[in-house]
């Protein structure tokens, strides 16, 4: 059981370059799964009965498949509508689909968990349902929001090693190539699982930052 | 029906139940221009349901609210009382100011910030005016230097002065006042019972439900007695308080003075 | 976007023993990462440091690895040091050892949520720690852990997919196959969606009933915040 760990110096290049294709996936993800959920929450919180209803029932219905079933069926479903796409783009229409349902239900939770008395407030003073929401509703739910947010961010981190399945060139998919180059796959995953640490340590710095910036300590509780 | 003008709220015949249970039975009060009404009762009389009819936050089954003449939520059309839009009821809530026993400041904005949303918002007031008018009244209620603080950086007694002043922002005909003292420490209940004072002292028409008798007392220009959904007793302050005639209010106010003796310092 | 019902039909078969696999799969997992998450909750709540760091440690790090990646340990590495398993095997060790650090994170809330009076009760009345936990903090802490412990099974049941990748043949790895074999994007995919609805709707539901009933005993307002997890 000799650990050989000098094979690093010769694969890190590759792992790096699979590393950068996770970073990518995932900014990308979040950057259009972040607007999409707050339509979603939004759209679900206003109570249009006629869109809250089936939202929901969309909402569920992802939340409820493997994510790994669902790139599978963007990955093989999509180009049957005519889309021609690399798997990287395939893996991230899947993942910003579900993830918005995620992050729809973290956003969800937050503004309900605003004190009703505030709304009633604003309602006793005569602010309309559209000033309530984004002047009262809306600033006190981002505080709460903000460590669920961050869990689910790291979901996405760690959802995108999913994506090797459908042969997108990121870090665990590159991984699993040099395992049989290498004949080390020990070394291989702890160097990889190092990685992934790193990048889940910058989205915890992240947290913090945002805390600081926006949390609720801010208005001096 | 419209009201003579010297009465600015008249309260008719309003119903309100929650399923089975009947909160308000029907019930009817005039309210005098400038007056201060202090309405009293045991828990679950009904009488903060009441008062959330006043400014419609909790609609009511059956009756209608007249604020300075006009029905709340309604239209008056040839005569006959038709529902108004949320529009509408969002307009006359303006004129109504309410101050709630858990203070309901907007966390998120400091004192001045709270008072003048609204006023800018709704009034269409410029920041500039809105801004005097602010430090105008937080002025008024003694805490001009906090102008900048959060809610969370304030006492409740400070909280609540700030809720005060936020609703006076609005210029209202008429303040609600929801046993704003109840949540507060002893101590701290002096200077809100002080701010509430001049209130009523500059002809402020006020409706307060409250725990406070010696406030009722000295401050109140009507006494209204709430049980079990019904208005039992009612009247000025001498009467009510030292002469009351209806039995359940007498016993009413015996748990609650010698309670209140129990509580004095010796 | 037509479905071929007589191909489908043809194939239930294998789809249904796909399914079957995944129930076992996430019983199994389940059954064992349960008592190991307990275990390790409690150990992070201990004085003891050797007993509250490694807990610590482990569930940390395993919380920060994608679940595939540890799955590529169990399949992977351990021939390496000479242990192979079979993919089912390996399949159970790696989705077993990532759900326990989740579960432990849950069971810790519950625990925590029980507060910390009543082991300062106990040991003032002399109850041993296992007595504390069986008989005193345990009672209290299940009705809390519940309704995050079903959201859990269902992000578990989810996670069997995974096994796929590593060669086991559950319901997602037969899908992909016949998809494979067949050329037909959508009917066996949107079978096996629709099968995984059937089973996390089941366990959505039985989230449900328990919030609702968490919410009657103690008379707290119901927060039904994402019954279907991650």
């Amino acid at each position: 059981m000799e650990l050989d760990f000098s094979i690093l110096f010769l694969v890190w290049p590759r792992l790096l370059d699979g590393a950068w294709v996770t970073v990518q996936l995932t900014a990308v993800v979040l950057a259009l799964a972040t607007p999409l959920a707050v339509l979603v929450a939004v759209l679900r919180n206003i109570g249009f009965a006629l869109l809250a209803w089936p939202l929901g029932l969309v909402s569920a219905t992802f939340r409820g498949v493997p994510p790994l079933l669902i790139l599978f069926i963007a990955f093989f479903g999509l180009p049957a509508f005519g889309l021609k796409l690399s798997p990287f783009a395939a893996a991230v229409i899947a993942m910003t689909a579900y993830m918005a349902f995620y992050f729809g239900e973290v956003f969800r939770g937050a503004l309900l968990a605003v004190p009703a008395g505030t709304v009633q407030a604003a309602t006793a003073l005569g602010l309309s349902p559209l000033r309530i929401f984004f002047r009262i509703r809306l600033p006190q739910a981002v505080p709460s929001a903000i460590p669920p947010y961050i869990s689910h961010a790291t979901e996405v981190l760690k959802g995108t090693a999913l994506t090797a399945a459908i042969s997108v060139p990121e870090l665990s998919g590159t991984a699993n190539q040099l395992f049989a180059v290498t004949f080390r796959p020990f070394e291989v995953l702890l160097a990889i699982a190092l990685i992934y640490g790193v990048l889940d340590g910058m989205l915890l710095t992240v947290q913090h930052l945002a805390e600081r910036r926006f949390g609720s300590k801010v208005w001096g509780r | 029906m419209i009201p003579p003008g010297d009465v600015m709220v008249r309260i008719e015949k309003i119903a309100k139940s929650y399923g089975a249970l009947q909160v308000l039975k029907g019930v009817s009060l005039d309210v005098p221009r400038g007056a201060a009404v202090a309405i009293i009762g045991p828990s679950g009389s009904g009488k903060t349901t009441l008062l959330r009819t006043v400014n419609h936050l909790e609609p009511p089954d059956g009756g209608v609210v007249w604020v300075d003449g006009a029905p709340l939520g309604h239209e008056l059309a040839d005569g006959r009382l038709r529902r108004g839009g949320e529009r509408l009821l969002r307009r006359q809530r303006a004129d109504i100011g309410m101050v709630f026993q858990q203070f309901n400041l907007f966390p998120h904005f400091t004192a001045l910030q709270n008072i003048i949303e609204a006023p800018m918002a709704v009034r269409g007031l410029t920041r500039a005016a809105a801004t005097e008018r602010a430090m105008a009244l937080l002025d008024q209620v003694g805490l001009a230097d906090k102008a900048q603080s959060f809610p969370g950086q304030l006492s409740g007694g400070q909280q609540q002065r700030v809720a005060i002043a936020r609703a006076l922002a609005m210029q209202p005909k008429v303040m609600l006042f929801d046993e704003v003292t109840s949540a507060l420490d002893p101590e701290l209940v002096d200077e809100v019972l002080g701010t509430m004072r001049g209130l009523a002292q500059s002809g402020m028409t006020m409706l307060v439900v409250t725990h406070e008798m010696d406030f009722a007392r000295d401050v109140a220009d009507l006494v209204v007695f709430m049980d079990q959904g019904e208005i039992v007793e009612q009247g000025p302050p001498g009467e009510v308080l030292r002469a009351p005639r209806h039995p359940r209010l007498q016993s009413f106010l015996r748990r609650v003075l010698r309670r209140r003796d129990d509580e004095a310092p010796e | 976007m037509t479905i071929d019902w007589a191909l489908l039909a043809a194939n239930w078969p294998r789809l249904w023993n796909g399914f079957l696999v995944t129930i076992l799969l996430s019983a199994i997992v389940l059954a064992i990462s349960t008592p190991i998450a307990l275990l390790l909750a409690l150990g992070r709540g201990s004085k003891r440091w050797w007993l509250a760091w490694p807990a610590g440690i482990y569930v940390n790090v395993l919380r920060a690895l994608p679940a595939l990646v540890i799955l590529y340990f169990t399949f992977y590495a351990l021939p390496q040091f000479n242990l192979p398993m079979a993919p089912l095997w390996a399949a159970v060790l790696g989705l077993t050892l990532a759900s326990a650090a989740y579960l432990a994170e849950d069971i810790r809330s519950g625990l925590l949520a029980v507060g910390t009076g009543q082991w300062a009760a106990a040991k003032a009345l002399g109850l041993s720690v296992p007595r504390t936990v069986l008989r005193v903090i345990l009672p209290q802490a299940i009705p809390v852990i519940l309704p995050p412990y079903v959201t859990r099974v269902i992000i578990i049941v989810k996670g069997t997919s995974l096994a796929s990748i590593v060669a086991v043949s559950e319901l997602t790895g037969e899908a992909f196959a016949l998809t494979s074999i067949t050329y037909r994007p959508f009917d066996f995919l949107l079978a096996a969606a629709a099968l995984y609805l059937v089973l996390t709707g089941f366990l959505a539901a039985l989230q449900a009933l328990a919030e609702g009933w968490l919410a009657r005993r103690t008379s707290r307002p119901r927060i039904v915040a994402g019954a279907l997890g991650t």
